[in-house]
């Protein structure tokens, strides 16, 4: 869908905003300059105002979406679980540290979303997967790469 | 005794069906047809019942406020943003009976007079939104939406509104922020949301779990809800049970049980465990060391153990309180949303000092920092978070848990 | 109502903070996100708190509104430690940059550090522990993404210095109504700035310049060609100064706001290595020739029945000019085609002047000292030079004239009052008001009125002009005379700032109103309140700067621009007449339509 077929799903309201703002991020995975000016335009508020509105949150994402995006939980229940050495033994497999951006594959620290009975749970590419040890998530990134 | 989980069937949801069939929607009509909004709001606040969100305050008193003003539009929101750590309950409530809450929804909307009803939920939710949405369309398909109610005149718009990814939304200044497409950051109190909330317009926001108990207190009556739990906190409580216990899961259990009590239903402690300590709330709950697992979290005022959200965290003498602690940090840090000086830089400041606590670069002048950080986040920040992103360290240093501090 | 701040009684209004009435009595409350000009404050970097009898715990004192019975207490052990402990997490990540920062000394966040006493670059790992990789992560710059915006020749901006104030977005907003700016990100990584990061690309009236408390948004410095110019013999450096700030400068050493410090600025600029010190005002007084003739040209097409555009709008702020072009290019028409008074007069200095004294304009070097950080961009345009080379080759603000006055260590109060050279150094009250919103039109309708008529003002003060309003509107009724047969009634409009200029153009653009003539000035109260000033400015300051500027031209004996003996002059010698064919080449311009498609 284009941008403006998305924004046309949602009458110009100011509870549409962030509901427009997340289609738009989960139809074509990203934001893009011209789209926070579409949205600016379309609800009838500056570009400065969509931006700083869509940046707060977590889920929204500026770069051209690199070929996987792998959120690990680090929240108290997960890290009983494991979760912060699967964390460490992802940066040292793959040599590529949390929060640095390549387009190949980035590594983010993930809040809880309450699937705590099952962690330590990990998203790739918004997807998520529970029960998770480091040989799981790093076969699931070989998979997801390709090799 | 159980108030919210009675019906529930394990692995299953209730659909509409399900729901009518186990006497769904009965508290409603009784509601519409025979009761005014003014004894709906009394009954409510005879009951006592409290927000489960974990402010603990009381549902009808807020129902009260926003029922006496008289203005052309009110709103009623339902918080399902649930993203403390640990916590799983509106989540499940919502995966499992989304019907419970709605008709508490229209229940409250009805008594404080709102006709426009929201119900935010937590972007990452996906089956719980799922489930909501199609129980939406059912009570639009049977007039349980829409307009005149079951020919009651009341006319009610209910909307789902997915978060996006932000702790701080789940505070009701900030998730009405983000309802109208603004930064989650949270507002000036006073005014509070009853008096001007979305839009301006006088606002009640109630937690999940706090609706769900709604239609059975209309059903069976505030006296007899009362009389469940303890006098200044009754009723029942889902408890997020996880770490060193048997049967990790969601439990519904009265609001007179020891926190030894609530482990026991879970399976008892761990085979060839020890409990370190229990963290009752979340991460930004209190820290409850083995001498005090006798106490009984509740809203009570003097409550030694404050229950909060109801998240139990047993934690076991394995576990390196260091990381967890650094866990703690790490996540408030994360979820601040910016605004104010003491939260936006105190968090940053305290997570380098915890990390070079667990690198083992510790030193006197992080020490001190450290009690300084502590009072102006615990004193000076814009909102609750920079409390909340202290308390379960303080409880650390008050117990002299790590030698370090 | 009364209310009690540290045990003593205060009178208080309804509806004030506690802040204000504290101002009020002169009892001091630090603030940094505060500021009088630019609506409610957001309480975001927790300064004022203060404890009430009201409230549990400590409040904001820019927030909280007064009550009844209210109790204030501003000074004790808790709220000193609030102020302390907050000011160190600021200052954890500015310790040790003041030396090479351009707003050393002039800096609202180091002022507050020196008064609180912070000297500790407390949060910050000691330095034996810089050698690990790992602790560098540590300094917020490394987590936050470094941005330098330094792609348009006004405005320079250094988010490492930013403290989140959250001024610069309101300021946009508020006053000029663009919203360039907003708060973007969260946690550590909020980022005061430009939706993604690009390049500003706005007016350039640099109101958020002048509200940025910390080097974070500063003007785009010429400091450094200037030196440079300054050292090189071979050019001849000839300087022009703007009417508005010989009434500012002074501010920054000490002297009350309005304080006319022409004199020393002059002998400053000397001491500099001006050859030449010329009066920009000078050029105002041209500004109303041309543009006073080319209105009552349009006047007298609308009386013989032939097609006219009006209203006809100033053209001498840049920024205005620039907004027109950006955002209402189909009023390109309406402006005036008049350069402004720094184009006049350097576009005179490389021509006429040069000329007349034998110089080649290659050699001339023209350097204006302005109120206003447009003028860099307008200085670049390439209408206004000769197609190889543009007329005034360095701009620099007030700001950056007092900081190479600091920096090269001039005595500046004890200074001798110099004098302008006297080619393009005469100046009438005229064009002295051309610094406060009103100026321009009240100088214009002087010169106006005795051209149609031929008859002297009676009263020379036109004071529906003057003032801060938003939009003041005015008729003027010019009678019949011996050179007008019959009355013309001139409908004139003056707005300041954008928020209130867009209202008046939507107004007049519906047809709500009609007016022949309009000024607009986009800082408030216009050049006076200009992003090149010093600050700290607030309507107190501005609302003196503004009294001395009419007292000034209320002191003259020469208050109109046509009497003005070098101009009278200039004209007689070299440009023969208002709109002739030499003023058009020289002193008039054309506009670009910039409008984002």
């Amino acid at each position: 869908m284009t941008i403006q077929e998305i924004l046309l799903q949602h009458e110009p309201e100011k509870k549409n905003i962030l509901p427009a703002i997340k289609a738009i991020n989960q139809n074509l995975s990203w934001v893009s300059e011209e789209a926070i000016g579409k949205i600016a335009r379309y609800f009838g508020e500056s570009e400065a105002y969509i931006f700083s509105v869509a940046s707060f949150y977590d889920e929204i994402n500026f770069n051209k979406p690199a070929l996987l995006t792998l959120e690990i939980c680090d929240g108290a229940n997960c890290q009983i679980k494991d979760s912060d050495n699967i964390i460490k033994n992802v940066e040292t497999f793959f040599k590529i540290k949390v929060d640095s951006f390549n387009n190949q594959f980035v590594l983010k620290r993930m809040s809880c979303v309450g699937r705590c009975l099952e962690g330590p749970v990990v998203k790739i590419n918004g997807t998520i997967y529970t029960k998770m040890t480091t040989d799981k998530v790093i076969e699931l990134i070989q998979n997801y790469l390709g090799y | 005794m159980k108030i919210l989980t009675k019906d529930w069937v394990i692995g299953e949801s209730l659909n509409f069906q399900d729901y009518l069939k186990v006497g769904g929607y009965k508290a409603l009509r009784k509601v519409l047809k025979k009761m005014k909004s003014t004894e709906v709001v009394a009954e409510l606040k005879k009951s006592k019942l409290q927000g489960r969100g974990g402010a603990g305050f009381s549902l009808g008193s807020k129902w009260e406020i926003v029922a006496t003003k008289k203005c052309d539009q009110k709103y009623f929101i339902c918080n399902l943003d649930e993203s403390e750590p640990g916590n799983f309950k509106d989540k499940s409530l919502g995966e499992n009976s989304p019907h419970q809450i709605l008709e508490g929804m229209i229940i409250g909307a009805y008594a404080v007079g709102a006709s426009k009803a929201f119900l935010y939920i937590n972007g990452t939710f996906a089956m719980a939104g799922q489930k909501i949405e199609q129980a939406i369309e059912d009570c639009y398909q049977n007039n349980l939406l829409g307009k005149n109610i079951l020919a009651s005149k009341f006319d009610l718009e209910l909307e789902i509104f997915y978060g996006a990814g932000a702790y701080i939304c789940g505070e009701e200044s900030a998730l009405i922020n983000s309802l109208e497409g603004k930064r989650g950051e949270p507002r000036l109190k006073p005014p509070y949301p009853c008096d001007s909330g979305l839009f301006r317009k006088p606002t009640v926001v109630n937690n999940a779990e706090t609706l769900a108990n709604v239609a059975w207190i209309i059903e069976n009556g505030a006296v007899e809800f009362a009389k469940i739990g303890k006098p200044d906190s009754p009723g029942t409580k889902l408890f997020s049970v996880d770490g060193a216990v048997e049967r990790p899961g969601l439990y519904e259990l009265t609001m007179d049980n020891t926190i030894e009590q609530i482990i026991r239903t879970a399976g008892g402690v761990k085979e060839g465990f020890e409990i370190q300590f229990i963290q009752v709330g979340g991460s930004s709950g209190r820290i409850v060391p083995r001498f005090l697992l006798s106490e009984i979290p509740s809203y009570s005022r003097g409550a030694v153990i404050p229950i909060g959200s109801g998240a139990i965290l047993a934690v076991s003498a394995n576990e390196d309180l260091k990381k967890i602690l650094l866990s703690w940090i790490n996540f408030f840090q994360r979820e601040s949303c910016g605004k104010c000086v003491p939260c936006r830089e105190g968090t940053f400041r305290l997570k380098s000092i915890i990390e070079r606590l667990v690198s083992g670069d510790f030193d006197q002048n992080d020490r001190q920092d450290l009690h300084k950080l502590i009072w102006t986040l615990d004193n000076t920040t814009f909102c609750p978070l920079g409390k909340f992103s202290v308390v379960a360290l303080k409880d650390v240093i008050r117990y002299k848990m790590i030698k370090e501090f | 109502m009364e209310i009690k701040i540290d045990d003593k009684t205060y009178r208080a209004k309804a509806g004030q903070t506690i802040l204000e009435v504290c101002r009020e009595n002169k009892i001091f409350i630090p603030t940094l996100c505060e500021h009088s000009d630019l609506g409610l404050s957001e309480g975001v970097c927790r300064m004022c708190l203060v404890k009430t009898n009201k409230h549990r715990g400590l409040v904001t004192s820019c927030q909280t509104k007064v009550e009844a019975g209210l109790e204030v207490i501003t000074e004790d052990f808790d709220i000193e430690r609030a102020r302390r402990y907050n000011l160190e997490l600021l200052w954890a990540d500015h310790a040790g940059k003041c030396s090479f920062c351009v707003s050393n000394g002039n800096c609202e966040l180091q002022t507050l550090a020196i008064k609180l006493g912070i000297d500790v670059d407390d949060f910050v790992p000691n330095e034996k522990d810089f050698s690990k990789e790992e602790q560098l992560k540590l300094l917020k710059n490394s987590l936050k993404n470094r941005v330098v915006d330094d792609k348009n020749p006004s405005i320079h901006r250094d988010n490492q210095y930013c403290i989140e104030c959250r001024r610069c977005i309101k300021a946009c907003q508020l006053i000029q109504t663009i919203d360039s700016y907003g708060v973007n990100y969260r946690n550590i990584k909020t980022n005061v700035g430009t939706p993604g990061e690009i390049p500003l690309d706005c007016i350039y009236c640099g109101q958020c310049v002048a509200h940025c408390p910390t080097a974070a948004i500063t003007e785009k410095s010429n400091i450094k060609k200037l030196d440079e110019v300054l050292l090189n013999s071979e050019k001849i450096k000839i300087f022009q100064v703007a009417p508005s700030v010989r009434f500012t400068i002074g501010e920054a050493f000490g002297l009350e706001p309005g304080t006319l410090v022409e004199g020393k600025i002059i002998t400053a600029l000397r001491k500099l290595g001006a050859d030449l010190v010329f009066d920009t005002t000078f050029a105002a007084d041209l500004t109303i020739m041309e543009e006073a003739n080319e209105l009552i040209g349009r006047i007298k097409k609308k009386i013989r029945g032939e097609e006219a555009i009006f209203p006809m709008f100033t053209s001498c702020c840049p920024s205005w000019v620039l907004y027109v072009e950006k955002y209402y290019p189909e009023l390109i028409p309406n402006l005036s085609s008049c350069r402004s008074p720094q184009a006049m007069l350097s576009s005179l200095i490389k021509t006429y002047y040069a000329d007349q004294k034998n110089i080649q304009p290659e050699n001339i070097v023209n350097i204006s000292v302005m109120s206003c950080t447009a003028k860099k961009y307008e200085a670049q345009r390439s209408e206004l030079g000769d197609g190889k080379n543009l007329d005034t080759d360095i701009v620099i603000t007030a700001n950056e004239f007092i900081r190479m006055v600091k920096q090269k260590g001039i005595d500046f109060l004890n200074l001798k009052d110099g004098k302008f050279n006297k080619t393009m150094g005469v100046s009438s009250g005229a064009g002295v008001i051309f610094g406060s919103t009103g100026g321009v039109m009240e100088a214009a309708l002087r010169t106006a009125y005795e051209q149609i008529t031929c008859d002297e003002l009676g009263k020379i003060d036109f004071e529906e002009v003057r003032g801060s309003k938003g939009i003041k509107q005015s008729e003027i009724i010019i009678p019949k005379s011996r050179c007008s047969v019959q009355e013309i009634k001139i409908k004139v409009a003056v707005a300041h700032e954008i928020r209130y200029a867009r209202k008046l153009i939507e107004d007049i653009k519906t047809g709500k109103c009609e007016f022949d003539f309009v000024e607009i000035m986009v800082c408030p109260s216009g050049c006076l309140g200009g992003g090149g000033q010093p600050t700290p400015v607030n309507e107190e300051i501005r609302a003196k700067r503004r009294k001395a500027i009419y007292d000034r031209d209320k002191g003259l004996s020469i208050r109109k621009s046509h009497e003005n003996s070098e101009v009278k002059k200039i004209y007689e010698d070299f440009l023969k007449e208002p709109g002739g064919y030499l003023s058009e080449k020289l002193l008039h311009t054309s506009y670009v339509d910039r409008k984002r498609k």
